[in-house]
């Protein structure tokens, strides 16, 4: 699916940039120029998730999008930490942001692809950024000949919480023409969130875990950037 | 304009692919060892103690669990196999077995070996009951203790292995035995097994062990441990508590062939002479001619007691006794049972103490006056250090609610900390104890440096072990220091800036350390590093140890 979209992408950017189809509107007799910003609603997906976006222009350069994300995934891998004992490591994402950009026409005197390009700036409220981790026994856990469910170890519990305010800045291609009222847009940029809290609990035979909060801590200090690549779908009026 | 973009891309990618570090680097996920209950039993050759020896136990020492939680119980390292290294052994409770108040951890630990007299102790773990020491007080038939006599014999069979002639088995109240017991073998008898068939040989090999339950050397090895027992099989023919009041016992075993005789074709008679002094707790007067004693059977191998007949005291040339049949062999005593009819929790309470302490609760039955001891009824050792913030600690004791009994609570220095006397049922006055005169704590922590290692192994997978101690220089039997928690213990029993010998178990293997002066904070590292230690004796053993070890913990 991801494939499919990406392809999709690739192939309208192709397609916009020929002077075929990213022709102007013209009247006949004159030439009257569409302006680069109008009124559209997007659909977005990419790297900070799923939404819906309400563009608004300010003025012939300058855009104001407002709207809100959705990223939420889960996974799991097998691994150990450090010893001989495997463990199955899931975690889960859960990142929702309501946002408000400004877009600025960085080229609009250019007759090639730049004049699609734009600056964006602005911020973003994370009323959830929180990342899950959880690590248990892959499988029984052999003391002697005592032998013990994953459920009898226990777990060691990871919380890491970006939840608040992030600032935005990035790149991004608009007004990609894909039919009469539909462009493509691609965002590439990245919010400033900070350094995450970080929580780790444990229980059972795992409790003693908790002393690694200090090195998860410690290693997700730089984690304070989430990097946005995100293609709109945007339907203007 | 464009190339002022073109650097702005640049930056924008840089930030978004800016190298964080892994978030996983140097995570370190670890198991603890599983047992939050870990009590700890302690073989004790009584003599060698009452000596202040060392005790030597013999090499093929078994022990076996059972009763109702022995699936639950573990070595230290998850198995099933008890070995007692220097009569030491540090079990586990499985951590699917909590003990609550209603339901506490019971089982039985047998202790057997070549010359021994084989011994059974119940353990009872009650919630917070998590390190307690349970001695098992075991006896060497060629040195018992004052109060207990041996008399070993092999006496010849007839054909199809009957006794030819009547024949008594007799102790003859030697060793500060005020008793003496005759068991007569009829003429014609046979001996079977525990299957019941009839076993044949020329010889037959008898040990009679009698005690005489008026001294505590002789109690200290008296069956079970306890005077205060549970799931006696009693006169009604229920189970139930009771308070035994020995007036004498002895401990029969007869093999032919090394063949265990469990049982007779005719009935043997047993005259057991009873200490007059015996203090009878139903008339509340000395013994006498004409009371009522109750025979209960004693089975080492499941650790219970059971009724089996009344008999009446007689006077028999000048001394009083006890004189019944018996049809199967075991153990024997002729005693008063007072039915423990409820439970009486004593309350211990301290006040502030900058440090924790361990004690021992001892529980005497009394005499008439109710102040003077009469028997001792069970000890607790608690190895569970009191807390140090005026805290309390419960204990519960089976008690027939018409008596009195005395509760001692001793310092592991030896200390006096609390005597009080207490009757009824239910939580009764608390014992104020008495603070023994702080001597300030010595702690220890020792670290693990795996082989190939910089790092030292996270305390919280260091071993927990048990630690003994005696002062450098001499041959004093090692006392418990405690047990040593991830490695780290303080205590009040060594004093800083004095030599003492370290005998440690750690599963099946006992080091040594000798002649070590502590400090008032100590720590070392086990390892190769520099400033690392490997022990002063053996020390390739050690390192072979401490590599098959960081092997299982993960950090090889």
């Amino acid at each position: 699916m991801n494939r499919a979209f990406l392809f999709l992408a690739i192939y309208c950017l192709i397609v916009s940039t020929t002077p075929i189809i990213a022709q102007e509107l013209q009247a006949p007799g004159a030439v009257v120029k569409e302006p680069f910003f109008t009124k559209t609603v997007e659909l977005h997906g990419g790297s900070q998730g799923l939404g819906i976006e309400v563009g608004v222009p300010l003025s012939t350069r300058f855009n104001l999008r407002l709207g809100t994300s959705i990223l939420a995934f889960k996974g799991n891998q097998v691994r150990n930490f450090g010893n001989d004992v495997d463990y199955k490591a899931s975690g889960d994402v859960d990142f929702k942001n309501h946002h408000l950009l400004f877009d600025w026409q960085a080229f609009p005197g250019s007759e090639s692809i730049l004049k699609k390009i734009i600056i964006s700036v602005g911020g973003a409220y994370f009323y959830r950024g929180i990342a899950d981790g959880k690590a248990m026994t892959n499988g029984d856990y052999r003391f002697g000949d005592l032998i013990l469910s994953p459920e009898e170890v226990g777990s060691v519990n990871a919380r890491v919480d970006w939840t608040g305010a992030a600032a935005y800045g990035g790149i991004g291609l608009a007004g990609l023409r894909l039919a009469d009222r539909l462009c493509l847009g691609i965002n590439l940029g990245a919010f400033y969130l900070g350094s995450p809290d970080v929580k780790v609990t444990a229980t059972n035979l795992l409790a003693s875990n908790i002393s690694q909060e200090p090195v998860l801590t410690r290693n997700l200090k730089g984690y304070q950037w989430l990097p946005n690549l995100q293609f709109n779908l945007a339907f203007r009026f | 304009m464009k190339r002022k973009f073109y650097i702005l891309i640049i930056a924008l990618v840089s930030v978004c692919f800016y190298a964080c570090k892994n978030i996983t680097d140097d995570v370190s996920l670890t198991v603890s060892q599983p047992f939050s209950y870990r009590p700890v039993i302690q073989v004790v050759d009584v003599e060698a103690e009452n000596q202040g020896k060392e005790s030597k136990l013999p090499a093929d020492l078994s022990i076996s669990i059972s009763g109702k939680d022995a699936e639950s119980v573990y070595n230290r390292e998850g198995y099933k196999d008890y070995v007692a290294s220097s009569g030491v052994l540090g079990l586990g409770i499985s951590p699917r077995r909590v003990p609550t108040a209603d339901n506490p951890v019971k089982f039985n630990v047998t202790v057997s070996g070549t010359g021994l007299m084989t011994k059974s102790v119940s353990v009872t773990l009650n919630p917070g009951d998590s390190s307690m020491v349970f001695p098992v007080n075991v006896m060497k038939l060629t040195s018992p203790p004052e109060g207990v006599t041996v008399n070993q014999l092999s006496l010849s069979l007839g054909s199809e292995g009957s006794m030819v002639v009547p024949v008594i088995i007799s102790t003859d109240g030697t060793d500060g035995n005020n008793e003496s017991t005759e068991i007569t073998i009829p003429a014609g008898a046979q001996f079977k097994d525990a299957t019941g068939a009839v076993v044949v040989g020329s010889q037959l090999k008898t040990t009679l062990i009698q005690l005489d339950p008026s001294k505590e050397s002789s109690l200290a090895v008296f069956p079970g441990g306890a005077l205060s027992v549970e799931d006696v099989q009693l006169e009604n023919g229920k189970t139930g508590n009771a308070i035994l009041n020995p007036a004498g016992y002895i401990d029969i075993t007869m093999t032919i062939n090394g063949k265990e005789i469990k049982q007779f074709t005719q009935p043997l008679e047993v005259s057991m002479q009873l200490d007059p002094n015996f203090y009878n707790p139903s008339t509340r007067q000395v013994i006498k001619v004409g009371d009522e004693l109750d025979i209960y059977s004693y089975e080492v191998t499941t650790n219970r007691w059971t009724f089996e007949k009344k008999a009446n005291v007689v006077m028999i040339n000048g001394s009083l006794r006890a004189v019944f049949t018996i049809s199967h062999l075991t153990g024997y005593s002729a005693m008063v049972t007072r039915e423990a009819n409820c439970n009486m929790s004593i309350k211990e309470m301290l006040g502030y103490y900058p440090a924790t302490i361990n004690f021992t609760t001892t529980f005497y039955s009394t005499k008439e006056d109710r102040t003077t001891p009469d028997k001792l009824l069970m000890t607790v050792t608690d190895g569970r250090p009191m807390a140090d913030n005026g805290d309390y600690s419960l204990y519960d004791f089976w008690v027939n609610d018409q008596d009195t009994y005395m509760v001692v609570v001793t310092h592991s220095s030896g200390f006096e900390m609390g005597r009080a006397y207490r009757s009824g049922c239910g939580l009764r006055e608390p014992i104020i104890l008495t603070l023994p005169p702080f001597i300030p704590p010595v702690t220890m922590q020792l670290y693990v440096r795996c082989p190939g290692k910089t790092t030292v192994v996270p305390v919280n997978l260091m071993p927990t072990f048990e630690m003994f101690y005696r002062a450098a220089g001499t041959t004093d039997a090692y006392k418990m220091l405690g047990q040593v928690t991830n490695g780290y213990i303080t205590t009040m029993l060594l004093e800083a800036d004095k030599a003492y010998d370290f005998r440690a178990h750690w599963g099946n293997q006992v080091k040594y350390i000798t002649n070590k002066v502590v400090k008032a904070n100590n720590s070392a590292t086990i390892g190769q590093g520099n400033g690392d230690i490997l022990g002063n004796v053996a020390p390739e053993n050690n390192l072979q140890i401490l590599t098959e070890k960081c092997k299982g913990l993960g950090f090889n």
